[in-house]
């Protein structure tokens, strides 16, 4: 009686001790899934370094369970822990992420914005530039300026529409300075007319 | 009792040492081979050395998974000496990553700024030739876009964006090579050795005849935009003169906005002109006819055109464009007129100089 009492509680160990040892799968794979949400926001192209570490978590979290795998008495609640890091990590990574875009894309549409403006405001300057001789040849080279700016403009909007936006906004001050100058020279031009 | 107390207590301490007291320590080289990973990797150790980047991952790993095997052993049998070892290695490797690193921006930098200046001296040359030469059509909007991705490759190479960089300096290549695809046609012809010759013995010729017959001639240089009023072959006053919109071309047809070249007189003198007072040329000869006939024939002017005609030295301004004319300022004008009668030749051509700019700057572009 005593020897199958003793069985009895050897097996009731042993299926304790497997039931505690059960693979996290169902963590494993939450966090692999918000860590790829993130990813899918573009968290590699906006906010790199915050992508690296979440995926550096999620492979500690993985080689943990590894380790557990290979032991014969497993204990997956470091790698529970280790998971839930990652996987919250990741959410709000998912989220900054899309912050960070909508900043970036807002940022972008100013700068177009303002790079618009800029060329528009050179444009109107050039309009009334003294068209007589002595002005006439600076008045061809700064129109064809302008033209060229604004053919650069019509480059802006594709980058922005394909996420480009950082690309996008130092186009679009890059434009808006050179406007800033054509505008400047314009009137220098018409002061030097005015002489 | 006294001695089963000791053997209880000694079973406890050596249960104690077996599965926790002593423990070892997890080498520092692990924490460091981490953190070093992560400098390299912001570094860039993906783009300069992807290869050495790689490998170096496959040791880190192969040094945690090992880690990991021993973490899983009982605390008293775990040997971290080989993971130390590993990761001693790792962090050599790793040494080696950042010097090969940094030697890669260094020479992507310096690539960068090579090619930052050659762009913009490109730009300048350009922006020098186009104020210079005052020629219409050298004003080419791309210029502009190429002076836009520069700027925009200057920023990116400020920010360690060196491969962004170096993609906008080759796009704004790709657009000088545009702007100079349209100018160099224009400007060629000024460094044609045969061509310069062939102005020059132009004007030799009349300045001889000048001299020979004791008259007068006119020069007109367009590169260096001046008109000369020679007498027995001696030059008597130079001024600066205004030329067509497009005067680097010969003028071929009417509207075309360039200066004629070649032998030509005065037919007429105009006290009171729109523009002071004028001297008319007997544009277009021969040659003029011959040349506008060919073009037509090949399709090469457009097809209701003519050839046009009062191609005048007038006053008005010198600094400006004409619609073909030469323009001079009014006092300029004024002795000119005075000086010359009808029958004065007139000279127009391109250079009478192998060195003039315009050769210099086909040089630069090639």
């Amino acid at each position: 009686m005593k020897k199958f009492s003793a069985v009895l509680v050897g097996l009731a160990m042993v299926t304790a001790l497997a039931a505690c040892g059960k693979q996290p799968v169902e963590d494993i794979t939450a966090t692999k899934a918000a860590v790829e949400a993130a990813a899918g926001e573009g968290a590699a192209k906006y906010v790199a370094a915050d992508y690296k570490k979440v995926n550096d978590e999620l492979a500690a979290a993985l080689a943990e369970v590894k380790v557990q795998d290979e032991k014969w008495f497993k204990n997956y609640d470091k790698a529970k822990q280790l998971l839930a890091t990652a996987k919250t990590d990741a959410e709000a990574l998912k989220v900054k992420t899309i912050a960070e875009k909508e900043r970036l894309k807002q940022q972008s549409i100013a700068d177009l914005a303002a790079a618009q403006a800029g060329v528009a405001a050179a444009k109107a300057e050039l309009a009334t530039a003294p068209k007589g001789k002595g002005t006439a040849a600076d008045i061809a080279a700064m129109g064809a300026d302008v033209a060229g700016l604004e053919a650069a403009l019509a480059e802006i909007q594709p980058l922005i529409d394909s996420g480009e936006f950082m690309a996008a906004s130092e186009k679009a001050v890059a434009i808006n300075d050179k406007a800033a100058a054509i505008a400047a020279e314009v009137a220098a031009v018409k002061a030097k007319k005015k002489k | 009792m006294i001695l089963q107390r000791i053997k209880t207590g000694l079973l406890f301490a050596a249960l104690a040492a077996l599965f926790g007291c002593s423990e070892p320590p997890v080498p520092p080289e692990v924490q460091l081979a981490t953190s070093q990973e992560q400098d390299l990797w912001g570094a860039g150790a993906s783009i300069y050395a992807p290869d050495e980047y790689q490998q170096y991952l496959s040791s880190l790993n192969a040094a945690k998974d090992i880690l990991a095997r021993e973490q899983a052993c009982m605390a008293v049998l775990r040997n971290y000496s080989a993971v130390a070892a590993l990761c001693q290695d790792v962090l050599k490797q790793g040494e080696l990553i950042d010097i090969k690193i940094a030697t890669a921006r260094s020479v992507e930098a310096t690539e960068i700024a090579r090619a930052q200046l050659s762009v913009q001296k490109k730009i300048r040359m350009v922006r020098e030739l186009v104020e210079n030469a005052q020629d219409k059509r050298l004003a080419v909007r791309k210029l502009v876009q190429a002076e836009v991705r520069a700027a925009e490759a200057k920023k990116m190479a400020s920010l360690g964006r060196g491969a962004d960089a170096r993609k906008r300096l080759d796009e704004a290549e790709k657009d000088l090579a545009a702007v100079v695809k349209v100018i160099r046609p224009l400007i060629q012809r000024y460094a044609d050795r045969g061509q310069v010759s062939s102005w020059r013995r132009l004007a030799d010729d009349a300045i001889a005849e000048s001299r020979r017959n004791g008259s007068e001639v006119i020069l007109v240089n367009k590169v260096d935009r001046q008109l000369t009023l020679f007498r027995n072959g001696t030059a008597v006053r130079s001024f600066s003169a205004g030329l067509g919109f497009n005067y680097l071309a010969d003028k071929l047809y009417s509207g075309d906005r360039a200066t004629p070249e070649g032998r030509y007189q005065i037919v007429r003198k105009i006290d009171r002109s729109r523009y002071y007072r004028a001297l008319e040329l007997d544009y277009p000869n021969q040659e003029d006819q011959r040349r506008f006939a060919q073009a037509k024939r090949a399709g090469l002017v457009p097809k209701n055109s003519d050839i046009g005609n009062k191609i005048q030295i007038h006053g008005g301004g010198r600094s400006g464009m004409t619609y073909g004319c030469v323009s001079l300022d009014n006092p300029a004008m004024e002795y000119l007129f005075a000086e010359v009668a009808i029958g004065t030749p007139v000279i127009i051509v391109g250079t009478v100089d192998h060195d003039n700019f315009l050769s210099s700057a086909v040089r630069n572009l090639n």
